[in-house]
């Protein structure tokens, strides 16, 4: 079983989650995506495919969150698409010291728990 | 013209977002100049003592066509909101191409840093226009080799429009095994016992001497 959920505006559309289960693996999830690339090809001018994970392969170190992040990316770039980059993000703090410690605390619960079950 | 339509090609600029956002909780912000949008919204965290201006995407210009001094208006619009809704900061996410530096430039006059976010900053973007048999080409072989299985299995697609049922079924689908699921459960629930022992103890601790150090 794989499951995929998208997410449309005016001409485009975005894969935004999906999963396959252990039965699928390999092919369900490849599958699924491609039926619903052609059935978007109709309503839609562009179909995004909701990040490459390119820019995590750079910065991630473990190498288990290495081959995780790569077979992501490998899954995403198999259906031929063009990579597009955007500048970023950009935060601008009123409250510096509320800020920091915000960040810190999400980025260590984040690290605590790692939320694993995204694809 | 709607402004469903000027959110073109940016699910984040369309009121039907904000909408989505105002569900949740959130208090959706529209900026609106000409024929141009920005769309974005204002959370609270931690019992509404980080209150954080959020633009995850956008803006949509006229023609799809990147407007210097327009992107600049924007930018000193987000800022004069986050000081008036007395934001604790402004995260913004803007769409436009990694070389502009013209839009890096503004964002930096007006105070704004560069940061590594969590939102994914590159994607892969597939033309529909092009035919179907050029899209197929354009398929790596072993995404070509997996969907010829798929055909083979004679698999089905069945189509919801709601996200409840997507919710309901996503988590039967990213089980690995029944081993797992049980795992997941008690991960998230040992983090959700985490973070309300967090709130509990440190918050009031950790406000009372920021508040102290301000």
């Amino acid at each position: 079983m794989s499951t995929a959920l998208l997410v449309g505006s005016t001409c485009s559309i975005k894969y935004y989650l999906g999963g396959t289960s252990r039965q699928g693996k390999g092919i369900g999830g490849e599958w699924l995506l491609w039926k619903l690339i052609l059935m978007s090809k109709n309503s839609y001018k562009w179909f995004d495919l909701g990040g490459a994970m390119v820019t995590q392969l750079c910065y991630r170190r473990s190498s288990k969150e290495q081959t995780k992040y790569a077979g992501v990316s490998s899954f995403k770039k198999g259906f031929g698409g063009s990579l597009k980059r955007y500048l970023g993000q950009f935060d601008k703090a009123y409250n510096k010291p509320l800020y920091s410690a915000f960040l810190w605390g999400k980025t260590a619960i984040l690290r605590a728990f790692p939320v694993k079950w995204t694809l | 013209m709607s402004l469903v339509e000027l959110g073109e090609g940016d699910e984040s600029q369309t009121p039907q977002w904000a909408r989505m956002e105002m569900a949740e909780g959130k208090l959706p912000i529209i900026i609106i100049r000409g024929q141009s949008l920005l769309v974005g919204s204002l959370t609270k965290a931690l019992w509404g003592q980080v209150r954080i201006l959020r633009f995850s995407g956008g803006p949509v210009f006229p023609a799809g066509q990147f407007d210097k001094d327009l992107f600049e208006d924007f930018v000193k619009d987000i800022d004069s909101i986050g000081k008036l809704v007395h934001a604790t900061f402004v995260t913004f996410f803007p769409k436009v191409d990694y070389r502009n530096m013209e839009a890096a430039h503004a964002l930096v006059r007006f105070g704004f840093q560069k940061v590594e976010g969590f939102q994914p900053c590159e994607t892969y973007i597939i033309d529909l226009r092009q035919p179907e048999d050029i899209l197929w080409r354009n398929l790596a072989r072993s995404t070509r080799n997996a969907i010829r299985k798929g055909d083979a299995n004679k698999l089905e697609v069945i189509e919801k429009w709601d996200l409840e049922s997507f919710c309901r079924l996503w988590p039967r689908s990213t089980m690995r095994s029944r081993t797992q699921l049980i795992n997941l459960h008690r991960e998230i629930d040992s983090a959700r016992m985490f973070l309300r022992g967090v709130h509990k103890v440190m918050c009031p601790l950790l406000f009372w001497l920021v508040r102290h150090a301000v």
